[in-house]
Formats: structure tokens, sequence, C-alpha cells
């Protein structure tokens, strides 16, 4: 869940309030009292001036006690003490004398802060003593307008930006005002908000919807308070991906990885959605419409199916599973595109979070990330899965800080994404350090739970092969921050220079804000990155030339193929001069690029 | 229904646990012990449809020895829901420690405390200072649910309370004020038989403040702060938590009046996430009559599942949740309670009814429609509780610092 900036301060204030509410209890509890004056007894009771709502900074209706005698009389001439015990706020007097009808009273001013006041009239000895009065500070009239979240976004052009631009309407003291009705207007670049005004909530928020313009560029959104105080919102307007087809096709389970072969799509499945995520399925594509399911594959006793992929040869689906009794990695021979026939099966107890295909010497390996407890970078050896063996080339230990999420395999080199633990690149057949599937010999390792890098939740990356300068330097690696599967999310794109695989710099980074990054695809020869970015859709990165620092400018594209809350895109990748999306809400959706 | 109880043999050993050890009194140790055997129909459990179980639970052996004329004390309590409950307790909206919608059992060693009581004497004037260490609660929150009238723990049991940590406390009381402060681990249990990570003390802390407004009224503001509790090496969230407290306990109606209103708030992730709950309980006894009732507002954060859909993933492997459920329920309860054994053993029949609903709130993937196929809560138990010695014990209060004085160690309504 993630909390709404704007439900932050009303929170905070009830925290307040009820904090100085117990102090008043306490107060009024602890007693205390006048010291001078010969003992007399007798009793004080309040009177009137007891629960007032005003202003902050207003002068109340005075606080006024009686007090009598034993006999109930009134006692004229006593010293009533009072005291301000929390909330802020003046007093006229330390104390005051009774009149002839043993009245004493006390005028109070509020403090600036809303919320309550709490006096206290006390005259030691006597029953009733301390006599407490409350009253509540309410915000003065609107004064100033700030923005408190929202400006400053990036999406494409004609979709309603991730975050709705939020002001806070405050009062001469900085309390925010409730009930005031802002003006929004779109200033430039077209476009649209959900209404004319919208009112701003007890803790003085007020938030609209904002739906960017049809041409790429800057747009500009103001909001008015009555009396022309106005503050403006900026946000870019990228191009869009089109839409080709696809989407809304999977309801019965949540969608996770996908794959793209020879004229086929296969995604998995995952979580409870009324069934567990325990089927592949798999679809015929049209370049020139939707993908059509043909069929699924249905593995008992898993809960999801964690990755998948189609090796080089197109000869082999492989997938991991997690949960239940049959997790571990799958092997189906494609005995022809779109047609996946079982052939060998190995369990992991601990289940497999993810699987990376790769050809060294000739052999295909599985580089499987076991989940923990007992994390460990295990290889599969996949030579003999035509007769039913799958065999474990080596198991490396990783320490259990969440573990490893994902492996990137590229020219015998292993990149292995591990959480809390950063970065690990292995030799697993390069060469360089004597290294092999059956022995990984690590290079180097970069971060660690005292000395966390890349944003300390290392996920998944891409090893980038520039074909048009040559270079080899970037790593990009994604960061999966914390959110809530379906609705939010977090976590920004890092950009590590491995010119030295001993030791990898972060030289860049992008963050989309509203949402966070999963998956990558990079269209190398047009230096496109591609990124899955679950509530935020799709974004499409240029990632040509020297990168360092911010990348926001790096954005070309944006689309969240299944609109507001209904977009949660696990997964992308190139095929055929479309993109493919997984989602994990509305399942496979087929992207036209800008 | 499903039963998973081995009635027989916990009832051996609960019988003889009941027994006082000869001349307790004498050398200052007295025994304490409880026992529920009950039976829960829910009405949705996850994945739709009923169930009904019986189970054993609270099955708590406790000993509390006094040294010192007091100033020296230690509390155990052995708690044998790993044993008698496994699989945990079908309890709507339940969660922590990998189980949902049941609660999950305790450790075994649920207590070991020593506590060196009033440690600086009349040096320090009217005020106490004491020190307790060992195995435990952290100063925070409210009274653990087992020592509360209702049977059902509440949604807010991961909220409102922290507990089965190696823990060192510090506590002072100045005439109605209580501070307590302390340092623990954050790492919560995930089994039964397993102990603190003992290389994990001291990166969590807590402070409790309670003012003693009245002879009756007790108030308390909490604070704390527990690093990664849901993964025990230490690599997830810190959780930040709130927590204040009215708590009543008078005469009333010819009668004696329990109740509490707590407010509670845990934030984790830097505020990525936050976790609110407001409940309200009362009970009231008369003669052998104990009606009592809870409400409670409390939001459950929903993590991914095994197959077994009462349980989540654990160890994590993310920082994800699939959403957060707000669970508003209103627990009613009748018990009949009867004395023996001079009063200090109880046998309490007693029914509970639970009923209510469950919404998501800020969207997420497993929504109660899809987990249960509906919103609504019902449940209803029936059992008999058995307990000796417990009258008035507040479990997870150390150093005996809500005493009036260290002359009486072991007066009744007050902690340990």
């Amino acid at each position: 869940m993630g909390i709404d900036a704007s439900v932050r301060p009303r929170v905070r204030l009830a925290g307040r309030r009820l904090v100085l509410g117990l102090a008043t209890i306490a107060g009024l509890a602890c007693g205390g009292g006048d010291t001078g004056g010969p003992r007399e007894t007798g009793t004080i009771a309040p009177l009137s001036g007891d629960a007032q709502t005003a202003t902050v900074g207003t002068t109340l209706q005075p606080y006024r006690v009686l007090v009598t005698d034993p006999q109930g009389q009134p006692r004229a001439d006593a010293k009533v003490s009072w005291s301000l015990k929390s909330g802020g706020g003046v007093l006229a007097a330390g104390s005051s004398q009774t009149d002839a009808s043993g009245i004493a009273e006390i005028t109070s001013t509020l403090g600036t802060l809303a919320g309550a006041q709490a006096v206290q009239a006390s005259i030691q000895g006597y029953s009733g003593s301390p006599v407490g009065f409350a009253s509540t500070g309410t915000a003065g009239p609107p004064a100033g307008l700030t923005k408190l979240n929202g400006d400053n976004q990036t999406t494409s052009r004609a979709q309603a930006v991730l975050i709705p631009p939020t002001v806070l309407v405050t009062d001469a003291y900085g309390n925010g005002v409730g009930g005031v009705t802002i003006g929004w207007a779109v200033q430039a670049g077209g476009g649209s908000v959900g209404a004319p005004t919208s009112v701003s909530g007890p803790s003085g928020a007020a938030a609209i919807a904002w739906t960017l313009g049809a041409t790429p560029g800057t747009n500009l959104l103001a909001a008015t308070l009555p009396g022309d105080t106005t503050v403006t919102f900026a946000a870019l307007g990228v191009a869009a991906f089109s839409v080709d087809g696809g989407g809304n096709n999977v309801s019965d389970r949540y969608t996770s990885d996908l794959w793209v072969a020879d004229g086929y799509a296969y995604t998995g499945t995952w979580g409870f959605r009324g069934a567990f995520g325990n089927a592949v399925k798999i679809w015929q594509l049209d370049p020139g419409g939707a993908p059509v399911l043909t069929d699924s594959i249905i593995t008992p006793g898993i809960s999801t199916v964690s990755d998948l992929e189609v090796s080089p040869d197109g000869q082999w689906l492989v997938f991991t599973s997690e949960g239940g009794a049959n997790r571990g990695i799958h092997a189906y021979e494609l005995t022809s595109p779109g047609v996946a026939v079982s052939r060998a099966a190995l369990g992991n107890t601990n289940g497999l979070h993810t699987g990376t295909l790769a050809v060294i010497g000739g052999t295909l390996y599985a580089f499987a990330a076991q989940d923990p407890p007992g994390c460990a970078l295990k290889i599969y050896d996949l030579s003999a899965a035509a007769s039913g063996t799958i065999s474990v080339a080596s198991s490396t230990t990783i320490p259990d800080n969440y573990c490893i999420h994902d492996t990137f395999v590229r020219d015998g080199y292993a990149f292995v994404f591990a959480w809390d633990e950063g970065l690990y690149i292995y030799d697993v057949g390069n060469g360089s350090h004597g290294g092999s599937p059956a022995n990984p010999v690590e290079i180097s390792k970069t971060g660690s739970p005292s000395n966390l890098k890349f944003g300390g939740e290392t996920h998944n990356g891409w090893w980038f092969h520039n074909p048009v300068s040559g270079e080899q330097k970037y790593l990009f690696i994604g960061e999966e921050g914390p959110g809530a599967v379906g609705s939010s999310s977090s976590g920004d794109i890092h950009v590590v220079d491995v010119s030295d695989f001993a030791h990898p710099v972060e030289v860049a980074s992008f963050r989309l804000a509203g949402a966070g990054t999963h998956n990558f695809w990079v269209d190398e020869p047009n230096q496109r990155l591609y990124a899955a970015y679950y509530n935020g859709g799709v974004v499409a990165l240029d990632i040509s030339g020297v990168l360092a620092g911010n990348l926001s400018n790096r954005i070309v594209a944006q689309v969240r193929p299944g609109g507001s809350g209904n977009t949660y895109v696990w997964g992308v990748m190139l095929y055929g001069g479309s993109l493919y999306a997984s989602d994990m809400i509305s399942g496979l959706w087929q992207l036209g690029l800008p | 229904m499903q039963r998973a109880v081995p009635a027989g043999l916990a009832a051996v050993l609960w019988t003889g646990a009941l027994a006082p050890l000869a001349g307790q009194s004498a050398t200052g140790v007295h025994l304490m012990g409880l026992g529920i055997a009950s039976v829960t129909r829910v009405d949705p459990v996850p994945g739709g449809g009923r169930l009904t179980e019986g189970r054993l639970v609270q099955p708590l052996l406790m000993a509390h020895a006094t040294l010192l004329g007091g100033r020296l004390r230690a509390l155990g309590t052995l708690d044998l829901e790993g044993w008698t409950m496994p699989g945990g307790e079908l309890t709507p909206g339940g969660w922590g420690e990998g189980f949902n919608d049941r609660r999950h059992p305790h450790t075994y060693a649920h207590e070991l405390m020593v506590s060196a009581v009033d440690i600086l004497g009349r040096h320090d004037g009217a005020a106490r200072l004491s020190v307790s260490v060992g195995k435990g609660f952290a100063p925070f929150g409210s009274d653990d649910p087992m020592s509360r009238p209702t049977l059902r723990y509440p949604v807010n049991h991961h909220l409102a309370q922290v507990l089965e940590r190696a823990v060192a406390i510090a506590g002072v009381r100045a005439g109605p004020v209580l501070l307590e402060g302390a340092l623990f681990n954050g790492d919560e249990p995930e089994r039964p038989g397993q102990w603190p990570k003992w290389d994990r003390f001291g990166d969590s802390w807590s402070a409790r403040l309670t003012l003693l407004a009245t002879p009756w009224l007790e108030l308390s503001a909490s604070r704390a702060k527990v690093h990664s509790p849901e993964h025990r090496p230490g690599a997830g969230t810190d959780a930040w938590k709130w927590h204040a407290a009215a708590r009543v306990s008078r005469e009333a109606g010819g009668g004696r009046l329990y109740a509490l209103a707590e407010w509670a708030r845990t934030e984790e992730a830097d505020g990525f996430f936050v976790f609110r709950t407001v409940l309200a309980e009362a009970e009231w006894r008369r003669g052998p009559h104990r009606p009592y009732y809870r409400f409670e507002r409390s939001d459950r954060p929903e993590d991914l599942r095994e197959l077994d859909l009462f349980r989540s993933v654990r160890p994590h492997l993310e920082n994800a949740i699939l959403g957060t459920t707000r669970f508003t329920l209103h627990t009613l309860g009748y018990g009949f309670e009867r004395r023996a054994g001079l009063g200090q053993l109880a046998l309490q029949p007693f029914v509970e009814a639970t009923f209510g609903r469950a919404q998501p709130t800020m969207g997420g993937v497993l929504t109660p429609e899809i987990l249960y196929g509906t919103s609504r809560v019902r449940a209803v138990t029936a059992g008999l509780r058995l307990s000796w010695g417990l009258e008035g014990h507040r479990m997870g209060r150390y150093g005996g610092l809500l005493e009036p004085s260290t002359s009486h160690p072991m007066e009744a309504g007050h902690g340990h």
C-alpha cells in the first residue's frame, strides 16, 4: 500500500491531537494547585467556557469556575490558579479571585497550532480540584497554497499522470484548511482535468486527475485558491506506444513473465486469483491482430510460474516455479513452435525465483535463483533433458539477504542480481578467470546490507553491447523497491559502468515518479531500453552515447496499456517489430513502437 | 471438523501442571497456568467456504519466583501451542509469522525474564528503578491478548505488541508516572522452537510512558523502531511503531469493569506502507457472569501466499505486499466462571461470536473478494477455559513497576 502523501499531515495531526488529549487527561489527573493563603476547604467546579471551538489565535469566552465553601455557599476572594496544560496559547493571568458569587474566570487565547487546548483551574485542598477545560482551535481562513505532490512528472501523451497533482491549503499559521474549493485549469499542452474544481480535505490537501494533451511536450496545470493565489504544475508528455492488440485476455490468473519466439508467446502465471499461478499460456501471434491463446500447460503442486524462456535454438521451453511440492525447474521440448511436450523436471524444495538460459560450450544451461533459506545461484545442465534428466552443474551460495532475483548471462559471464547483496559477477565459461558452469569463479561483488548499492534492492539487469559505439561498458540494473502489487511500485534504473568488472561504478540513474521498474529488454541496434514499469506501464529510454547523472530527459515513450488501475507490467520483449508486454492484471499486450 | 489436538496427552500434562508446588508460598514461587479447549467455526476462510476446528489453545505453564524480599524476580512461561496447534488457530483477519487467518503458535519459551526491582532502594527517594532482562515482551503497546477477556486474538496483535524478543528493559517509576525503555532484537520468531537471533540484540528499541492517572485509569503512549521484523537475517524494512491506550479496571455496577481503548500505527519502508488500528474492548464481571465485547478496525498487510492459503511465503524475498485489508470486527462473548481450589482454579465455559467486514484499502491484487469470495466475516467459538492463579496477571509487564510498592510482589492486578 502506498501512502497517499495527502493523508500524512492529517494522520500526524490526529496523532498530535491524541497526544495532547492524553496530556490533558494526564494533567487533570496529576492535580496541583494554589499553595498560597490559609488552608481552607470547599469545592471548585466548572461553570462555563468548556468545549469551545474557535479559530486559532482567537480569544475565547472566559473559562469560569464556581467556588463554594463546605456548606455549599459561594466563597468570595478565593484565589484560583490557572494553568495552560497543552495546546499552546496564552492565559490572561496565572490566577484570579472569586467574586461575591464565588465565581472566578480567566480569559484564554488559543495558540496558532490547530488542535486541542487544555486549561486547568485549581485550589489546593478543594474538592473537585483541578478543574479541566478543553477547547479546540481550528484553522483560520485560507491564506496560502503550496504544491504538495505530483509536480514534474513524465508520462505518455494523452494519458493521466501517475500521481494526481495535489496542493495544500493553509491558513496564516500553516495549518491545513479543509473545505476550500480549488480551481484547476490547464495552462499549456492541452489535455484535461477530472473536474474544474476540487475541495480540500480535513488536512488541507486537494488533488485532481490530470490527463496530458495529445501532443508530446510540456504541459502546465494551474491550481488557484480563491483570491488568485496560483501554483503551477508541470508535466512532460512523451510519445506513446500504440496498443496494437491483446490485453484483458487472462482473467483467471495473474500473469507473470513472458518470452516470444518463432511466432508464439509464452506467459507465466503468478500467485492466487481464485486459481493459483500454475499455468503457462501459449499464444499464437499475429502481426496484424491480437495474440490468440492456443494452449495452456498446467503444473499441479506449484503456485507460481516465476520465469520462463525459450532456448536460443527454439527447441526448449524452460520455466521455473515456486510454492508447492512440485516447485523447481521444468523443461518442455517444443516439437514445433507452440507445441510443448514435457520432457524433464527437477524439484527444488526452496523454489526458484528465476531461470535464465544460456549456451556455454555448446551445452544449454539454466542459471536459476534459489529461494531462501539457503539462497544460491543454481546452474542446471539441460543437455540430457530430452532423456528426462536435468542435473545440477553447480550451486553457489549467496547470503540470505533476500537472495538472488535474476541473472543475466552473456559471453560466459553471469551477472547475478542479489538484492541487498548487490551485484555479483562470475566467470562461468568465458575463460578470463578460469570459470565454468560447474565452477563459477567470482570476479567481484558489490554491495552488502551495510553498504547498499544501486538502491539496495538489486533485482535484474542487462549488460549492454552497443553496436554503434562498440562499447560494452554499461550494465543496466533494475531496483525493485516497495510496492503493493497491482497498484503501486517503486525503484529506479541504475546505470553501472562495468568497464572494470572488478570495480563496477554507478554513473547514472533514471526515476519515474510514482512507479518502479521491473524487467528489461534492450534493442541494442537502436540503442533503446524498454523497461516494464509495473503500474507505470512500459517505458522506452534512449541509451545512446554517454550516460551520466539523471537520465530523466532520456525517456522517449511510455504507455499504460491497460489504463489506470488495470496496468501492472511484469516484463517486456521485442519481437518482429512489436514490443510484447506481460501485465499481471490485464495479460498479454502487443505494442507498436513509437 | 478438522482436529489436530492430541487432547488426551495435553490434558494429562495440563492436570499435572495445575497442582501447586508444595510450599510455594513460603518459597516465593507462584505457579500459574492456562489452557482453553475450544471449537471454532469460521465463514469464510481463504479460498472460500467454511471451516470448523477444535484446538487446545493457549496452554501455558508459568512460574514466578521472588527472592531477596521481592527485589529479584524471575518469570518463566512455557507455551505449548507449538505442540497443540502447530498449524495455528482459526482467527479471521489474524496474521503474523507466516500465518494468515490463523493465529500463529507462540514459541515454547514464551517468557524467560529476570528482574531486579527497586535497585537503588531509598537512594532514589520515592522513585523506583528496575532492570529486566531475558526473553519476553518489549515495553510497547498493550497487554498481551492472552491476558485479556476475548479468546480470539485481535487482528492488531502485531501492531500493538512486540513480543518474544531478547530484551533488556530499564524502567523507572516516580509517583504515578512510569517510563520504560528497552533494547531488543528485531526479528520475530518463525517457528515455536526458535530462539531470538542473539547477534541482532540491540538493533531495535522501544519506549513506553505510562501514567497511573487514578487507581483505576491507566494511560500509556509507546514508540518503537523494529528493524527487519519479518526477515531474520536483517535485510527487511524497518517498522516504526506508535501506540496509545487508555485502560480502565474498577468496580462498577456491583461488579468489576475492565476496558481498553487503543490506537496504533505502524509505518514500514520509510512510510511507503502504513497500517493502522483502533480497538476498544470491555468486560464486566459480576459473580460468575462475564459478558464482554470488542470492536476493532485494523489493517492487515497481504503477503504472497503459499499453496496453503493460510500461510504466506517465508522468508521474505521482496518488499512488496499484495494489498492491505481493513478488518472491521465486532466480537461478543459470554463466560460463566466457577472457582475452586481456594479460588485459584477457574473454570469458565464460554461462547464467543465475531462478525464484521473485510475491505481492501488502496489497491492490491489480494482482495477479500478474491481471497474469500466475500467481504463478510463470521466466526463462532465455544469452549472451556481453565486457569490457575492467573487472576489479574498482566502478561508482558516486568519489574514490578505497576505495583504500588515492592512489599507485596504478587499483589493481584499487577505485572511481574
